[in-house]
């Protein structure tokens, strides 16, 4: 399977989410020194916080002499509401001689009409920050109705039932509780950008991802370093390696070259590091004369011919991704250091080769 | 594991339907679950995705790609911000501003379906079941108008329940009307269709085809789903043409469209002129007016008010239709044009991304017959119908689970590719 930007495990994402905690961090405070502020501007610009709603209820009854069913009462209800909220009835309560002097025109036009389920009694609403105001408003409309204005009920009658109530609906805004939702909010908010952050991470934090899209290889999740000697001494069993005199192996890493290296050398017997033909390309400048390894450059190895003999090359893939031409292979990957895309490179690397017996390990940090 | 998921998802394709309308709903039960109220679906939904994390956790660790994945976190994002700018701009409390908003947390459905049911057997499973239910329901609802005639009455016909107009509208039968389960069944035809293109061409799922738009003519009386289903069925049988017949295809789309031309201003007519011309002239005003509330709130629209402090804000002002019965505006009937009103500049940023998306999956989809056929659906859709509103949003986030599956790229390297 080729990987892709878009190619992801949980395990991956959410480690990957573990690398983007100081962006989390930055955002978290960023985020809820923004939000409020915007809460705190947003508070002092809105005038009259606390506001009342003041109900009163108005029973409707259609004209007796005409029968109804159901639906028909319904489409009666329906158009008393309309005409209780149309701009015409509006206007006649604006300019009604009865309209109590409290009350303003403007005042008299965000009444809210309801009708309870079920029943012919139509609740009349009004949201307002002046408590006296609220009540007023309620009482003119229900009162209004019920003079049956224009014959307005058609034919039908009106009668206000009950006393009006008011209640708070809003309090002061409690300014700690806003502050605590703009943490809140922050900290939803920084969560999914770590998280968009993290699946769009190119680096890989989880060995599912290499083993699909090298199937074929046998991949080895050591938790430490030091484990990796004793996968490189496994390899080299089941390769023959000590003890065949024709059998070449490759060991491509990525970062601890030197610590590889001398894995490596110690893993060898002495006899049979002089029989055995070690070569290291890399792109990396290294001014180690005494190195036990002949140094080429990685792209020496678009020339090499397979030779006979004994031989173990070391292949440093941190500049340039390159593979040797052997059957055997053995990858070294450190959690979190490969990215997708070289990891797309190695396996059209590998795919030319036939017979590819190919190991890979897969080590945790220290 | 795998049984009980599917146990439950049948479960809540179960409560998308109020199980078949066969019991009566109460008003407890109407707040629970119902076409207005999710809050049982989304419950479900919670506890099923924190059960498979606990119990499931290797299959959600698979690896695959996850087209959707980044959008869907940032549609939460926005969702987020505007769920705290609504609560602070309309000074309400934060339970006022998640009760107007709460159906926008069905999101969970996607997770749930990616991370779960992400494999061939759940995918052919989740098309199967919802393919099935369609059809039960939509004979349920067949033998129950028919019976109807004769005063049978076995469905829950109440007002919390499927609520009929007892008009007779039919052109053959005459039957009662019950819109509300159309939404369901017109979904129905379009997985079982997909699940035609995706298996193989069967006699059977036609049948089941044909039996959800019998019920969508005769009984649902929903125009705007006639329209849809048709031309879904149409593109369908296309399709299938194409693969053998490319030529008659071409000809067929080129006499349609010149067909199209001929008719299209009578169509109009049809919609503005005469009887339909009350309704054209609402729409006309609805849209207005949630044009002009884009940018409500500078950099979000109407957002999350308490809806009955602010009815007269999210449903228009109230004497603009003084004889008409349902005097409001309703955000759901004006397509995308009502998600745009509710999110505002956030909103035209997400529908863009989404529309992106379809079309660079769409460019590079194996399956283009099955993607092409959720495209038409949702252009249509996005058009009239809004897929945010809590009957729908449902629906949207299974056509996002079958996009992501079907933009799956199939490598030959493997046999599971292949599969």
């Amino acid at each position: 399977m080729k990987v892709t930007t878009q190619t992801q495990t949980l395990k991956n994402l959410l480690k990957g989410l573990k690398k983007t905690w100081l962006l989390f961090i930055c955002l978290l405070v960023g985020l809820t020194i923004v939000f409020s502020l915007a809460a705190h501007w947003y508070s002092g610009r809105q005038t009259g916080d606390v506001e009342y709603k003041a109900t009163t209820k108005v029973l409707i009854t259609p004209n007796k002499n005409q029968e109804m069913d159901g639906s028909t009462l319904q489409v009666y209800l329906n158009t008393e509401k309309s005409i209780i909220s149309s701009g015409k009835f509006e206007k006649y309560l604006q300019k009604s001689k009865l309209k109590p002097n409290l009350l303003n025109k403007e005042d008299l036009t965000n009444y809210q009409i309801e009708n309870d389920n079920g029943t012919s009694i139509i609740s009349i609403h009004e949201i307002n920050p002046d408590k006296k105001k609220a009540l007023a408003i309620v009482n003119y409309v229900a009162k209004t109705i019920s003079r049956n204005p224009m014959n307005m009920l058609q034919e039908g009658t009106a009668q206000v039932i009950g006393t009006s109530d008011v209640v708070q609906t809003t309090s002061n805004r409690n300014m700690k509780k806003v502050y605590l939702f703009a943490f809140v909010f922050a900290l939803f908010i920084s969560m999914i950008i770590a998280l968009v952050m993290a699946n769009y991470s190119k680096v890989i934090y989880d060995a599912a991802i290499i083993h699909s899209a090298l199937s074929n290889a046998n991949i080895y999740e050591v938790s430490k370093f030091a484990n990796v000697k004793d996968v490189l001494d496994k390899f080299f069993r089941k390769t023959a390696f000590f003890d065949s005199n024709n059998v070449e192996a490759t060991v491509i890493y990525f970062n601890n070259a030197d610590l590889i290296k001398s894995t490596l050398l110690s893993l060898l017997p002495a006899d049979v590091q002089t029989k055995t033909k070690l070569v290291e390309y890399t792109n990396e400048k290294n001014d180690k004369s005494n190195d036990q390894f002949q140094q080429l450059s990685t792209d020496s190895l678009y020339h090499e011919t397979l030779s006979a003999d004994k031989s173990l090359s070391l292949i440093d893939c941190s500049k340039t991704i390159n593979v040797g031409s052997g059957k055997n292979q053995i990858l070294i990957v450190k959690d979190g250091s490969l990215l997708k895309s070289e990891l797309n490179d190695l396996v059209v690397e590998f795919n030319q080769i036939t017979n590819l017996d190919l190991y890979v390990i897969y080590y945790n940090e220290d | 594991m795998e049984k009980f998921n599917r146990i439950v998802i049948v479960l809540l394709l179960l409560l998308q339907v109020s199980f078949f309308s066969l019991m009566k709903t109460n008003a407890t039960w109407f707040l629970i679950n119902s076409y207005v109220y999710k809050t049982l679906t989304i419950f479900l939904i919670v506890c099923l995705i924190c059960f498979n994390l606990i119990f499931n956790y290797y299959k959600v660790n698979q690896v695959r790609e996850y087209p959707f994945f980044t959008m869907m976190l940032t549609w939460i994002g926005i969702y987020l911000l505007i769920l705290g700018a609504s609560q602070v701009v309309y000074n309400q409390s934060f339970i006022t501003t998640l009760k107007g908003s709460y159906v926008y947390l069905m999101i969970g459905l996607y997770f749930l379906l990616v991370f779960f049911f992400n494999d061939e057997v759940n995918f052919r499973f989740i098309l199967r079941s919802i393919s099935f239910i369609g059809s039960t329901y939509a004979v349920v609802l067949l033998i129950q108008a028919f019976l109807e005639k004769s005063s049978h009455i076995f469905l829950d016909f109440g007002n919390y329940g499927l609520n009929p107009i007892y008009d007779s509208f039919g052109p053959i039968f005459h039957f009662i009307r019950v819109a509300g389960p159309a939404d369901f069944i017109s979904f129905a035809i379009l997985l079982t269709l997909i699940k035609m293109l995706h298996d193989k061409f069967s006699i059977f799922d036609l049948s089941l085809v044909l039996i959800d738009y019998l019920y969508i003519v005769l009984v649902s009386g929903t125009r705007m789903y006639m329209i849809i289903d048709f031309i879904l069925i149409m593109t369908f049988i296309l399709i299938c043409l194409y693969q053998k017949h490319a030529g008659i295809v071409y000809t067929i789309i080129a006499g349609g469209f010149l067909l199209a031309l001929g008719i299209l201003p009578k169509l109009i007519q049809g919609f503005t002129g005469g009887e339909r011309g009350m309704s054209f002239e609402i729409r006309t005003n609805e849209i207005k007016y949630y044009f002009d509330k884009i940018f409500y709130n500078q950099w979000f629209g109407i957002g999350f008010p308490d809806a009955k402090r602010y009815s007269q804000l999210i449903h228009g002002p109230a004497e603009t239709h003084l004889f008409s019965t349902n005097a409001n505006y309703y955000l759901e009937d004006i397509g995308a044009l009502g998600i745009i009103s509710i999110f505002g500049a956030l909103g035209i940023i997400a529908l863009i991304w989404f529309i992106l998306k379809l079309v660079t999956l769409f460019l590079v989809s194996q399956r283009k017959g099955e993607f092409g056929l959720i495209l038409i659906y949702l252009t249509l859709m996005l058009a009239t119908l809004s897929l945010l509103d809590p009957q729908r949003i449902f629906y949207l986030f299974v056509i996002i689970y079958v996009l992501e599956y079907i933009s799956k790229k199939t490598s030959g390297n493997n046999l599971e590719g292949i599969l």
